[in-house]
């Protein structure tokens, strides 16, 4: 029986560019897809972010037919009359921190065709692949470490190393003792529908506002995305969270004109049904084990806040690798060798996304899954513009009316930054170049919660400000304009 | 209109072994696979839950219904190698 260095189980993104850089440093790999070919069993959003083409030089040689690049998202609004009340969009910022960043927001393709392009990669650079093979679970020697896998032909493949790149089900994961299935609360079920139409009439109807999501207060947060030649209208939520069937509420986001607009101005045809899980993590704790490196949704790696995970199975699947090659090189492939990979996706972009993980989650479980934050946010805005905006009456009074037409919304807003925001932002801050003294953090405990109140009391009941005319043109041109313009030069310098 | 209609748009190979199963003796009856599942595989009879005879033509290997089931009831295993579900526009 022929010895590998290395078994990648999944022929996803993560599994192909674990394999593909594992053979180029020199290991003996080889790779497992159940399906007849790579990405046949695979769901996606479509969407590749800048960050796959900015930290992967082979991405760039990327040339696949049925993509279109978004240079523009649109957020769309609805309440809980199921009215599409507002909708907002975004493109790449200038000052965006590099090139592809500033030159779209997503490139959106079919995995039918990226899965297969990345996994022909990996067989270019040397790692053998087998297809139609679904591994059955991972074997072991008289000592009980794991040494390879077993594939439903009954046959045994060995390795000193097994990466797991087998989705959020994970039989490697499962069958190595990793980890048992994930808890319900950590993983969300995305179902949608695929409608294929002709490029020129979704050029004209959508061109490059190619990601659109659709915000409500009826059913969870639901996305329609546009490649070439079709697109995916659906939504998803944590698989704990539904009452009725999903049909149920991907039937009220059809109901939405814009939704059905944009299928008869695309002429689309729904082509094809489908349904996936992906993890929501607030920290992934289950990476590794003994001989065993999970990457991907088997690791647990999709971001926690749009559920982006292609990116960061490829990027696991880079780290798994190399760490595969240092701890053959070591003669040690235990879990406490292994255990570099742990600290090496921790210090990388993927480590990155968790520092925030439990705040995300909180926000995103509090207002992006949660149609009944949707009852007042959507309304909020909406009453915000309107407010601004409206010929309903003269503008004087519609500035004068516009703090009474806000302020219901307010004990809920508040409620809301005070769970779910300020938390995020603390986390999400720099931490302090000087640590904070004992002290002064006391102090500032103490004294807060009695001067605050007052001043809130105070501020609450003032009605008018009879000194106005004088202070507020005063307030701007000696506090604010010096504010702005230190504030601006500092964030200048911080950058350079 | 309704999305129910659409869920027939699956492309199979079917697989020839069976994948998924419940045990009715671990099955507390909560229903949660009757409602997650989006191809109305599951049905709840004599307060248990029942696998659709045809799973095998129709299940999209998502795996929800055993990702939700909190009594360890549904066990799931993907098809055999190159069987199942053909995603053509994933």
């Amino acid at each position: 029986m022929k010895k590998y260095d290395l078994i990648v189980v999944g022929g996803g993104p993560g599994g192909s560019v674990a394999a593909k850089t594992a053979a180029e440093i020199g290991l003996e790999t080889v790779m497992f897809e159940r399906g007849t070919v790579p990405g046949e069993k695979n769901v996606s959003g479509t969407g590749l972010s800048p960050k796959c083409f900015r930290d992967f030089d082979f991405m760039r040689e990327m040339a696949l037919p049925h993509e279109r690049v978004a240079t523009m998202a649109t957020l769309h609004l609805s309440d809980d009359r199921n009215v599409e009340t507002n909708a907002f969009s975004f493109s790449p910022s200038t000052n965006a921190p590099y090139p592809e960043a500033r030159e779209f927001l997503t490139r959106n393709v079919y995995r039918s065709e990226l899965d297969p392009w990345l996994a022909g990669l990996a067989t270019a650079a040397g790692a053998e692949l087998h297809t139609s093979t679904k591994v059955t679970g991972v074997t072991r020697d008289a000592k009980g470490k794991v040494d390879g896998v077993r594939t439903d032909r009954g046959e045994e493949f060995k390795a000193d190393i097994v990466i797991g790149a087998d989705g959020v089900i994970s039989t490697v994961a499962r069958s190595s003792g990793i980890r048992e299935k994930w808890d319900p609360s950590e993983v969300a079920m995305i179902l949608n529908v695929d409608y294929g139409a002709k490029r020129k009439d979704i050029d004209l109807a959508i061109g490059a506002n190619a990601l659109h999501y659709w915000y409500s207060a009826i059913f969870p947060v639901g996305y329609s995305f546009f490649s070439a030649e079709g697109f995916h209208v659906g939504l998803g939520c944590y698989v704990d969270w539904w009452k009725k069937s999903p049909h149920y509420y991907l039937d009220r986001m059809f109901e939405l004109p814009g939704v059905q607009q944009q299928i008869k101005l695309c002429k689309g045809k729904a082509r094809e049904f489908q349904n996936h899980m992906v993890t929501f993590l607030t920290d992934p704790k289950t990476t590794y084990g003994d001989s065993v490196i999970l990457v991907g949704d088997a690791a647990g790696f999709a971001c926690p806040f749009e559920a982006e995970g292609v990116y960061y199975a490829m990027y696991s699947g880079m780290l798994a690798a190399r760490v595969a090659k240092n701890a053959l090189g070591r003669g040690d492939t235990s879990a406490r060798s292994l255990a570099e990979y742990e600290r090496a996706w921790r210090d990388s972009p993927i480590g990155e996304e968790f520092v925030g993980g439990e705040a995300i989650e909180g926000f995103v479980r509090g207002i992006g899954f949660n149609p009944d934050a949707g009852r007042w946010v959507v309304p909020l805005i909406n009453d915000a513009m309107y407010g601004l905006l409206n010929v309903a009456e003269s503008h004087t009074a519609s500035a004068r009316n516009l703090s009474s037409l806000l302020m219901p919304y307010l004990p809920e807003l508040v409620d809301t930054l005070a769970r779910d925001l300020v938390p995020l932002a603390v986390k999400l801050q720099k931490p302090p170049a000087r640590k904070p003294g004992a002290r002064i953090s006391r102090m500032l405990s103490w004294i807060l919660p009695k001067v605050l109140p007052f001043i809130a009391k105070m501020a609450a009941r003032q009605e008018e400000n009879r000194y106005g005319e004088v202070t507020t043109p005063l307030i701007v041109e000696y506090f604010m304009k010096p504010f702005a313009r230190e504030k601006a030069a500092r964030s200048k310098e911080a950058r350079r | 209109m309704s999305t129910r209609e659409f869920v027939k748009l699956v492309y199979k190979n079917v697989p020839e072994e069976d994948f998924m199963s419940v045990d009715p003796g671990k099955c507390e009856g909560c229903g949660d696979c009757v409602v997650v599942c989006p191809v109305f595989l599951w049905k709840l009879g004599k307060k248990k839950a029942q696998l659709e005879g045809d799973y095998r033509e129709r299940c999209l290997e998502c795996g929800a219904c055993w990702q939700v089931c909190s009594s360890g009831a549904i066990s799931f295993d993907f098809p055999e190698g190159g069987k199942g579900i053909v995603v053509k526009f994933g």
